[in-house]
């Protein structure tokens, strides 16, 4: 049920529904944790995976190969059928003692008092210090997430040739997004001698058609 | 301008709040609408936008709002953020 009357106590609060905070909170409640409210900053439940719209997702847990969105939405369903509560637009601006969460949502701004307290943010773009792709960057230099929500999301393309900075797994999410988008980009590129992952993985590029560059920045 | 200081009340504290857009700086759409639209020195591009709201310019680096703001700035900017829309345009890519 995606709940719509603000709820004021809870036993559990996870923050972030996400697969982590999904998954936490079916094993609660499975565990017989009854009062569990999941807060979700976005409009829809489900985290990352939502804008991963290629595989492979949930081969350990559901026995098949899914994209991002089905992942989630099963994720998602399964949590709804157990009578978990998730509160959608619900953006946490502090966590105070005792836990004593700050939120505000399109209801403003409110308190949430939670015996415990899980947070399920998960992974995070590198800090700023790191990539350094804001301030005053030029248009058209974009973080893999950026993209995701874009060409997934958005159905919108913002580059037709870009280069890709990086030989991570999530470069290659980022190949595949461009595919999805019918975007070509011009090269991978790699400082260190070898691609980051493992070579199944690396000769995607070559499937592709992008040309892969190590030992180059 | 929207008021970007901590020390006093930001537009995601007062009532009426219909979305948050960019989470790293709290950044409403109502924010950036008044940036696009309501000023009398309104944004002509997203380099403007981000300095008037700071939206993208947090620590994820607009790895979750920049689809969104595609969506919201479209039409607005001389160079959009979605090329297609640039296309529509007859903008020369």
């Amino acid at each position: 049920m995606i709940a719509t009357i603000l709820q004021k106590q809870c036993d559990v609060a996870i923050i972030g529904s996400g697969p982590a905070g999904i998954s936490a909170a079916i094993t609660l409640k499975k565990a017989g944790v009854d009062n569990i409210v999941v807060l979700e900053r976005e409009s829809e439940a489900g985290g990352i995976p939502r804008h991963c719209g290629h595989i492979a997702f949930g081969f350990k847990k559901y026995k098949r190969i899914l994209t991002g969105p089905q992942y989630a939405k099963n994720n998602i369903a399964e949590a709804i059928s157990l009578g978990i509560k998730i509160q959608l637009n619900t953006t946490v601006t502090a966590l105070g003692e005792g836990g004593r969460l700050s939120l505000v949502s399109q209801q403003g701004v409110y308190e949430l008092n939670a015996k415990r307290v899980l947070i399920a943010t998960g992974t995070r773009e590198k800090p700023r210090s790191a990539r350094f792709v804001s301030g005053d960057r030029a248009l058209g230099i974009y973080n893999t997430g950026a993209l995701q929500g874009m060409v997934y999301l958005k159905q919108k393309i913002p580059f037709k040739r870009p280069l890709i900075v990086g030989t991570e797994i999530v470069s290659f999410s980022a190949l595949l997004t461009c595919k999805k988008g019918g975007i070509k980009p011009v090269a991978m590129i790699e400082e260190n001698p070898k691609p980051s992952v493992r070579w199944p993985i690396y000769y995607g590029a070559h499937l592709f058609g992008t040309p892969l560059l190590v030992s180059d920045r | 301008m929207p008021n970007l200081a901590e020390h006093i009340e930001r537009d995601w504290q007062k009532p009426g709040v219909e979305e948050i857009v960019c989470h790293c700086e709290m950044v409403t759409k109502r924010e950036i609408k008044k940036a696009l639209d309501g000023s009398t020195l309104p944004a002509g591009s997203m380099e403007g936008l981000k300095r008037r709201t700071r939206a993208t310019m947090g620590r994820c680096q607009g790895f979750y709002c920049s689809a969104r703001l595609a969506e919201l700035t479209e039409g607005k900017f001389a160079e959009s953020i979605d090329i297609k829309s640039d296309k529509k345009k007859g903008v020369a890519k």
